[in-house]
């Protein structure tokens, strides 16, 4: 009877399933309890209190937003092609302060041209990869190893420069206009695109084999012209061997006047291979390949592309889409008290896992069966008179949650250490203490 | 014997008569949030993702959780607290599903934060968004004893204009006497298909 008694009572307990604690809640960010009815937000410290003012947060925005624009606009906006006129026109101040050393700021003006073709190459070499940078620091090192033996010449007191065995060449007026293969008493030339060609006969015979070197200096591309057209081009390139970069280097040295146009079709390669991976990452819907190409492609003056571009307008708060939310009471106290503190968050979902483990549930069927069993030995009692003196005090009272459920022994029925209280079920939870994790 | 009979009587008065919090009826993932129906949303399109991102739960989360806890007090008014079933209320806790979703999702976005809506998500300055829905389906003690869930994810591009929706489904059938629910087995068998597929089809 007893056990039977029992196992009805741990069977009316799975029941009664859906849950009894007292109604308390947690409050994850000072980790305490607190009534839940008489305070619909917990009381937050004084230091956090105070909610972050978005206002503030996108003013903050809108400020560095607004220097960001600001810092160097000229710079941001630099295409190849400036910066290949820039290295030109500071060559040509260069070579005009050499050509007559003795007239007046000579000096000032050929250094404050050393400086702008110092910088115009620092401003080509940040906006392309570290690949190509060597090659255009490179070709910076040539052009002002050239210069500086054509300035030691000259005497800054007067004294008119010794005839240069290399006279510098005229630079062409505009480099969309040179042919497509300059015309060179050697076998190399330099393309309107700013290529060097290498070629293995006179680059203006009726038929011969050249070598496009390519803006990064390691790869070749093998093409054929016929009296300085190109009019066959290898499909892929190749790694340049040592004798034509040899070659390639030379013809720079001796060609400071190329420079700028080499610059540039540094910087327009390098666009060419942003602009082919920005469409590639965005045709594979790839985000951060696609964020980076944009940035590089930003980084390199645009490249004549994203001024074709009309910029999205990114969505306001006053968006007719967005809906102004109402009160989530349940949402703030849960998972805003996690956002905020996730350390406190994953302990409590540690414990409320640990809560349905299988000791949980252990204890919980013990607890439920030694109840039963309690109950079943005082109704018994009422049968057996010979316990009636030992049984006699235990009580059952069903309607007070708060007072004991039974008692043991002949005590008073609200006193003392005979009390039995029976075992919480999950003696491992902190977080709402008796009424277990309650967050709501 | 005659005490047995007249518990048993006043249990089964509560068990048939007692008026239970009713199931709430879900809605719309997008109610109450973004004036556009979710249904629109490419279903489990690769999205690409710019952080920071906001995470957003909707109204669907709210009315589980404010139904757990009218559930536990209504049954906190009946049965007696050491009689209470611990297990049930740490596996129905709503911190369980907020904390594992947020944890899942801060795993894979790092920078992600909860806001509350659309307004603080542009206001915090988020490039994009995520909108968590719930449709939960408790067991029946009496009819389909299985806990189901179902947790979607509704990616918000850079723009807020929802491109794709990733749902990954749980559940557990609930043996008779179990003492769970079996609401954290189906939430983690939900949060493992959508780890997966977040893995897969977001970048």
């Amino acid at each position: 009877m007893r056990v039977l008694t029992g196992f009805w009572i741990a069977a009316m307990l799975l029941l009664f399933a859906p849950l009894t604690f007292a109604d308390s809640c947690y409050d994850l960010v000072n980790n305490r309890n607190f009534d839940c009815d008489a305070q619909a937000q917990p009381p937050r410290r004084p230091q956090e209190s105070a909610p972050k003012p978005a206002e503030d947060r996108s003013k903050l925005r809108e400020e560095l937003r607004q220097r960001l624009n600001e810092k160097s606009p000229a710079e941001s906006r630099v295409t190849p092609e400036e910066l290949g006129k820039r290295i030109a026109d500071a060559q040509g101040r260069m070579e005009t302060a050499l050509k007559n050393p003795t007239a007046a700021g000579a000096r000032q003006r050929y250094d404050a041209a050393v400086a702008d073709l110092k910088g115009a190459y620092n401003d080509a070499a940040n906006r392309v990869s570290p690949a190509l940078r060597a090659g255009l620091r490179d070709n910076a090192r040539m052009l002002e190893a050239r210069y500086d033996e054509l300035a030691a010449r000259a005497n800054w007191n007067g004294t008119p420069p010794t005839a240069s065995p290399e006279p510098v060449p005229a630079q062409p007026a505009n480099m969309a206009e040179a042919p497509p293969v300059s015309a060179d008493p050697g076998d190399v030339g330099i393309g309107a695109g700013g290529y060097v060609f290498v070629c293995d006969g006179p680059i203006d015979a009726a038929k011969v084999s050249c070598r496009e070197v390519q803006p990064d200096g390691r790869q070749c591309l093998a093409v054929m012209s016929f009296e300085t057209q190109i009019n066959w081009r290898d499909s892929t390139t190749t790694p340049c061997s040592g004798s034509d970069l040899a070659r390639r280097n030379a013809f720079l040295l001796a060609h400071p006047e190329v420079s700028g146009a080499v610059a540039a079709a540094a910087m327009s390669y390098e666009c060419g291979d942003i602009a082919k991976n920005y469409v590639a990452a965005a045709q594979a819907n790839n985000g951060p390949a696609a964020a980076a190409a944009l940035e590089a492609l930003q980084k390199a003056g645009g490249c004549g592309l994203l001024t074709h571009v009309s910029p999205q307008a990114a969505p306001t708060e006053s968006d007719p889409r967005f809906v102004s939310r109402g009160a989530t009471p349940m949402l703030d106290q849960t998972v805003a008290a996690c956002d905020q503190q996730p350390e406190a968050c994953a302990a409590v979902v540690n414990q409320l896992r640990t809560g349905t483990s299988s000791q949980a549930v252990a204890a919980l069927y013990s607890n439920a069966i030694q109840i039963g069993l309690e109950i079943g030995a005082m109704m018994g009692s009422a049968v057996l008179s010979a316990q009636q003196n030992t049984m006699a005090a235990r009580r059952l009272n069903m309607n007070s949650a708060g007072a004991p459920l039974i008692r043991r022994g002949g005590g008073p029925p609200n006193g003392g250490s005979t009390v039995y209280r029976p075992r919480p079920p999950v003696s491992g939870c902190v977080i709402g203490g008796p009424g277990w994790c309650t967050a709501q | 014997m005659k005490m047995l009979a007249a518990l048993i009587a006043c249990s089964w008065v509560f068990v048939t008569h007692a008026a239970a919090p009713a199931a709430p009826t879900y809605g719309d993932a997008f109610k109450g949030l973004y004036n556009q129906s979710s249904a629109a949303v490419p279903v489990e399109a690769p999205v690409t993702v710019q952080p920071p991102l906001a995470i957003l739960f909707s109204d669907n989360v709210e009315l589980w959780f404010q139904y757990v806890k009218s559930s536990v007090a209504y049954w906190a008014g009946i049965v007696p607290s050491s009689l209470t079933n611990n297990v049930v209320l740490a596996d129905t806790d709503p911190n369980f599903l907020g904390g594992r979703v947020l944890a899942m999702l801060k795993r894979h976005f790092p920078t992600s934060e909860y806001v509350k809506d659309f307004r603080e998500a542009v206001a915090s300055g988020k490039t994009g968004a995520i909108v968590v829905d719930v449709l939960p389906k408790g067991m029946e003690p009496y009819g389909d004893r299985t806990t189901k869930f179902d947790i979607i994810l509704y990616f918000f591009d850079a723009n807020m204009s929802p491109v794709s929706r990733i749902s990954g489904h749980g559940e557990r059938r609930v043996p008779f006497g179990a003492a769970d629910a079996g609401v954290q087995v189906a939430v983690d068998g939900a949060l493992r298909e959508l780890d997966t597929k977040v893995d897969k089809l977001v970048h």
